[in-house]
């Protein structure tokens, strides 16, 4: 078996074969429609770095509707201005990769036995699998849980609860389902070759966009959750990124029938309207950064192209 | 072919049945004992963090106290559930809940597909790549904002949507004060904000597409729509499948935040849903009702749970795939 | 679609559970039954014999404004010789910084002697994030010597000291909170609002009397300037108050037809102004008490009366088309129109929330929105509620439990905190300013102190931001020193305050007071209120904007239907007897 001779043609590559002209009016449609919804899209980004940029004065007087309008960077001054900004960002890097990495190993290794046909008790496992998307036993006992193993406060208590999700393993299990063929575990038996082996040297290359996706989705989780930070550290300096964000936006939060004291409350309204935005840039900027690095592995083709052979 | 999950009756499954028939239980376990092991930490994991803490569910039928714990605290039979099926808005909080549920998956379901299809189609590398970034971006815009953005596209007096209307000689609507328009202002504008990250599982999914499919269906003369409906539309369907029964699984959970910030004393009769309510009654109280919000998210469960089963088992009827 | 149903939905739902109490919650840790830990929790028995605690003699140098209510700067001793250390769980704030590190904090430990192991919780104090956590520590048993800062509610506090989980501080009281004492002296009422059903006290209080706070729920502001220009006087009756509204309309002050005579948001009731001109009301839950009866003002006919008045002025497109729909943004969108102002008047709390303020400039557009006075109704009611109650003495400031082996030592440690030099210190940093004589307070009076660099950058990190326990007075409040150079509106809010609002409110007597309920009764009133919440809010705007019609008999009595339905009857028995408890 020779499972890595890519004979497809490198992706991208325009069929060799003329297009008919229906097949342009197609591709025309979807290059507009493509196109359109973009645009649409685009346009609540700009919306959002632009008033960032802008004086919150001309954000809150619906001055800024496309370009910053008296352009002012205070408030990202303002973020960088709390220490527990970087302490933050560099507490949720540190969840979003090992998160990513334990929780992606650990839907791997769920997933690949349950997606082989006729393994005893698939169906039993599957099922406490999925039992458990409906059922939970709610906050409490899951915090006395925590709290018993003695990871309460500590690094542990972001990554371990969250170190497997089990609608990520159905989807990559499914993916399992419908690209390993059991064929293709039938003839590396018949060569010798055992199901960690198999695992290791044949599903894993295979599968290098699921693998792209489940980190992808673990890491975007991790870096959007602030929910077991709270429930879990009362630590400041383990807080991650986005609990630090909340905070600083609830903090400049006034109910305006309790105006008690009112000197500096027309500064944080201020300051308020304008960190809105800014924290959704600071907050985005590195899951824009690696989806470039995902999508390198969705290349039509990539998979199946290889298991020629 | 390997993507086409549909051939079942290939002669080495048959050959696999037969075999399976032949051999005894405890031999097949233990043949597959590495296969056992693999799931043996996952497995672990679920007891720990999932299953140990469930009979923390208990407390749905009993009058939790802080003092006397999960154990100790007086059951009381179903008394919760009672009072909340029998509570004044039940009826509306289901009805509502379910519709906006249902709608935004009929609605959104297909148009990740739809995206995804299209973004597999493109060829201009550049264009592919943009659209896919830029449109993956809103999943990180904050709901807050997102709504701001709602109210003022659609403000009475000043909004873009009005403006456009009167262009028309229509209008103006005042959106957010009818409860006519809650659930489409709700599902659209979730439609435009999700739609980019949901398609990466699909994009994800087209990539086990061989291009020798394409290239051997555009030698026998297939359309570019052809060739989405038969090559490409069957290597996402496993994938759709499955994450059409798992949204029915979760028909009694919406979008909370959001919800709630739509909410305005004229639309609430759209409007008001279970989560929202459940929140609500939270802030209401004085003493944290935990028995009570046990018990709603335990018929929550069960609702879900009984859904999610029937619509498995559809699937795996007549789309021949299922969970388990 | 919903590719996030994975890992967040299922965190949101988390969330959901936990702001109501937890799906499911749990507690066999240390707190179960009172058995083999029970030695080991609850007060040392050395904490009640200790010392009374006396007042220390006043400090000299500090001009108080005559005739001055409140804290008075004093010599304080320290607390303890040999080193103590509590367990302490906090709001984690940007203000405060590192609670550990935090200026303040190191300052008390050196004056008291007590150290503090900090324990920051995220949240706001007061909401549901902090909340969710400390319900989680509880019910855990994962539980510090004391709370600061966090803001258990009144009957959460009798439910958890009934159960000894919390300590009756009324035996520490008496001996060692010579201050609190004074307090109680200053505000009678303060005593009342502190117990519990049973008599306890759990908490150690705070006491914020804010003036212009006690007339929130009644303000309302008006342009005097479109006043002038439409050659009308400032309104005092509902007529009136009509009249003038349909001027503005016709005259298109804004021009272009984009006049908005009055406006208001959705956060801001109609209610609680308009409806004042025919019975008390002070808004949710529109409780109000008549002699000894608790009234639910809402099936009042005086309301549909009040529901007619608001449905004419609607009908005339007298009010904003959003009144009822508009949030913050957008009222404010409507007050800082660039060209001129387009609202006529407004429905809101004070005029930030009308418009950006220019604090600088004495011509901004601020300056011609004055408070009105209540509208005098065509039977001649004219109130402006009063908030005598549930503003002033908070309950749940410093909150000691039953793991804490000296109550004695941390409520000397929170009386400490009561002396006016001690409250400055934690309020507004170390440079605060002693005011010299002639100096002016926002009540026009001798200024006591000066704080210019309140809540700026420069005060982070050495102050309490308000989570420590304080006595603000009502005149330690206005003796703050104003600034002529960059005046604030807090004297004009005080003054409007004090002249269109104060003469008109209720008396004392009339007030539904906050009450503490039973865990049973809580569920009940938690869940009835919501409903007639809703109801009393819907209607009330259906009725306002035509989808219901007040003058009509028929549906007048189906929303009284509806409301019966829902429990007004239970759900007013719960409240008469709550009231009555808290009578005493």
């Amino acid at each position: 078996m020779s499972m890595a001779t890519a004979t497809s043609s490198p992706p991208g590559t325009p069929a060799p074969v003329r297009e008919t002209r229906s097949d342009r009016i197609v591709m025309i449609c979807n290059y507009t429609a493509l196109g359109l919804f973009t645009l649409a899209v685009l346009y609540p980004l700009v919306y959002v770095v632009s008033a960032s940029l802008s004086d919150p004065k001309n954000v809150v007087s619906g001055k800024v509707w496309l370009w910053p309008v008296g352009l002012s960077v205070e408030a990202f001054k303002a973020i960088f201005d709390y220490d527990s900004i970087v302490s933050g960002f560099s507490n949720s890097i540190v969840y979003a990769v090992g998160g990513a990495l334990l929780a992606t190993a650990l839907t791997l290794l769920a997933a690949y036995p349950l997606s082989r046909k006729g393994l005893p008790g698939k169906g039993l496992i599957m099922a406490l699998f999925v039992f458990t998307m409906m059922f939970s036993g709610g906050l409490i006992p899951t915090y006395l849980v925590v709290d018993r193993l003695g990871l309460l406060n500590s690094r542990w208590a972001i990554v371990l609860p969250a170190a497997l999700a089990v609608w990520n393993m159905i989807i990559t299990r499914t993916f399992f389902q419908s690209t390993i063929p059991e064929e293709l575990v039938e003839a590396a038996k018949v060569d010798g070759c055992t199901d960690f082996g198999f695992f290791w040297r044949i599903v894993l290359p295979l599968s290098k966009p699921i693998i792209a996706v489940n980190m992808l989705f673990y890491a975007v989780a991790q870096w959007n959750s602030w929910f077991s930070a709270l429930i879990y550290l009362t630590n400041e300096h383990l807080f991650p990124l986005q609990l630090v964000l909340r905070q600083i936006l609830i903090q400049n939060q006034f109910d305006p029938s309790q105006v008690r004291d009112t000197a500096e409350l027309i500064r944080m309204k201020e300051l308020q309207e304008q960190l809105k935005f800014s924290l959704i840039v600071i907050a985005t900027v590195p899951p824009l950064l690696i989806y470039p690095f995902v999508q390198k592995h969705f290349v039509k083709g990539a998979m199946v192209g290889s298991l020629k052979g | 072919m390997a993507t086409d999950t549909l051939v079942r009756r290939t002669p080495a499954r048959t050959r696999a049945r037969k075999a399976k028939q032949a051999v005894g239980l405890g031999t097949r376990m233990r043949r597959n004992w590495q296969l056992y092991a693999m799931l043996a930490i996952p497995l672990v994991w679920l007891a720990i963090f999932a299953y140990w803490p469930m009979y923390g569910a208990i407390i749905a039928f009993k009058d939790y106290n802080v003092v006397d714990g999960i154990l100790g605290s007086r059951w009381v039979g179903v008394k919760h559930f009672e009072r909340f099926v029998e509570s004044y808005q039940f009826w509306r909080l289901l009805k509502n809940t379910l519709i906006l549920h249902v709608y935004e998956l009929l609605a959104t379901f297909w148009l990740p597909i739809l995206l995804a299809l299209g973004l597999n189609m493109a060829r201009r590398r550049w264009y592919r790549r943009s659209v896919q970034l830029i449109t993956y971006a809103p999943h990180f815009i904050s709901t807050v904002v997102v709504v701001g953005l709602i109210v003022v596209i659609v403000d009475p007096n000043s909004g873009v949507l009005n403006q456009f209307l009167a262009l028309l000689g229509l209008g103006p609507i005042d959106v957010l004060s009818n409860p006519d328009y809650f659930r489409h202002l709700y599902v659209w504008s979730g439609a435009w904000q999700t739609m980019g990250f949901s398609a990466i599982i699909y994009l994800a999914a087209l990539t086990s597409v061989s291009p020798e499919l394409h290239e051997a269906a555009i030698v026998d003369g297939a359309s570019r729509l052809r060739r989405i409906w038969h090559i490409d539309l069957p290597a996402i369907r496993p994938v759709a499948v499955i994450l059409l029964i798992l949204n029915i699984g979760s028909i009694m959970s919406v979008g909370f935040e959001k919800v709630l910030l739509l909410q305005n004393t004229l639309n609430l009769q759209t409007s008001e849903v279970l989560d929202t309510y459940v929140y609500k009654l939270g802030f209401a109280s004085q003493v944290p009702q935990f028995s009570y919000a046990a018990a709603i998210g335990l018929f929550r469960s069960v609702v879900g749970l009984a859904l999610l089963v029937l619509a498995n088992a559809v699937a795996r009827r007549f789309a021949k795939s299922s969970l388990w | 679609m919903r590719a996030e149903t994975g890992p967040g939905s299922v965190r949101r739902r988390t969330f959901l559970a936990g702001a109501v109490g937890a799906a499911a919650a749990g507690g066999t840790g240390a707190l179960s039954g009172c058995g083999a830990d029970a030695a080991e929790v609850g007060a040392a028995p050395e904490s009640l014999t200790q010392p009374v605690a006396e007042l220390g003699p006043l400090k000299s140098g500090v001009n108080y404004p005559p005739g001055y209510v409140g804290p008075r700067a004093r010599r304080q001793q320290t607390i303890v010789t040999e080193p103590a250390t509590f367990t302490v769980v906090v709001p984690q704030s940007l203000v405060v910084g590192d609670w550990a590190k935090n200026e303040f904090t190191r300052w008390m430990e050196q004056q008291t002697g007590i150290r503090i192991q900090w324990r920051q919780v995220a949240g706001k104090g007061n909401d549901a994030e902090t909340m969710t956590k400390v319900n989680a520590m509880m019910a855990a048993g994962d539980i510090p010597d004391a709370f600061l800062g966090i803001t258990f509610t009144r009957s959460q506090l009798y439910l958890y000291g009934a159960q000894n989980l919390f300590v009756d501080l009324n035996p520490y009281l008496e001996r060692y909170a010579p201050n609190l004492q004074q307090l109680m002296k200053d505000y009678p009422q303060a005593r009342k609002l502190m117990v519990s059903p049973d008599k306890g006290i759990y908490s150690f209080p705070d006491l914020n009397d804010c003036y212009h706070c006690r007339a929130s729920n009644g303000r309302a502001l008006l342009n005097t300037e479109w006043l002038r220009k439409v050659g009308l006087a400032m309104p005092t009756t509902t007529d009136e108050f009509r009249e003038v509204l349909t001027a503005f309309k016709k005259a298109d002050l804004a021009g272009g037809g984009k006049t908005i005579p009055f406006g208001g948001y959705k956060d801001a009731p109609l209610d609680t102004f308009f409806m004042n001109s025919f019975l008390y009301n002070a808004g949710e839950p529109w409780l109000a008490v008549e002699d000894g009866k608790v009234r639910a003002n809402y099936v009042q006919d005086e309301w549909r009366e009040g529901l007619k008045y608001l449905r004419g002025l609607y009908a005339d497109g007298l009010l904003a088309k959003d009144i009822f729909t508009a949030n913050e943004d957008q009222i404010k969108r409507y007050g800082d129109n660039p060209g001129g102002p387009i609202l006529g008047g407004a429905r809101v709390y004070y005029w930030g929330t009308l418009m950006t303020l220019d604090l600088v400039d004495p011509k901004a557009r601020w300056h011609e929105y004055a408070t009105m006075q209540p509208l005098k109704g065509p039977n001649g009611v004219q109130v402006a509620p009063w908030d005598y109650l549930k503003v002033g003495l908070e309950v749940s400031t410093l909150v000691v439990t039953r793991k804490c082996k000296r109550p004695d030592l941390l409520t000397r440690w929170a009386d400490f905190q009561l002396d006016l030099e001690v409250i400055l210190r934690s309020y507004a940093g170390p440079d605060f300013r002693w005011s010299v004589k002639g100096d002016k307070g926002i009540n026009g009076k001798q200024a006591l102190y000066g704080m210019d660099s309140w809540n700026t950058d420069e005060t982070k990190g050495k102050t309490w931001d308000q989570y420590g326990v304080m006595y603000r007075s009502g005149d330690f409040r206005l003796s703050e020193r104003v600034d002529p150079k960059k005046p604030t509106f807090e004297s004009p809010l005080y003054e409007q305050t004090r002249d269109a609002l104060y003469p008109y409110r209720q008396p004392l007597e009339e007030q539904f007071p906050p009450v503490t309920l039973e865990a049973d009764q809580a569920a009940l009133d938690a869940e009835i209120g919501l409903n007639l919440k809703t109801e009393v809010t819907g209607a009330l705007a259906k009725f306002v904007t035509g989808r219901l019609d007040p003058n009509d008999d028929g549906q007048w009595n189906d929303y009284k239907d509806r409301i019966n339905q829902i429990g007004l009857q239970p759900y007013l028995e719960i409240q008469q007897a709550a009231y009555e408890t808290y009578q005493g």
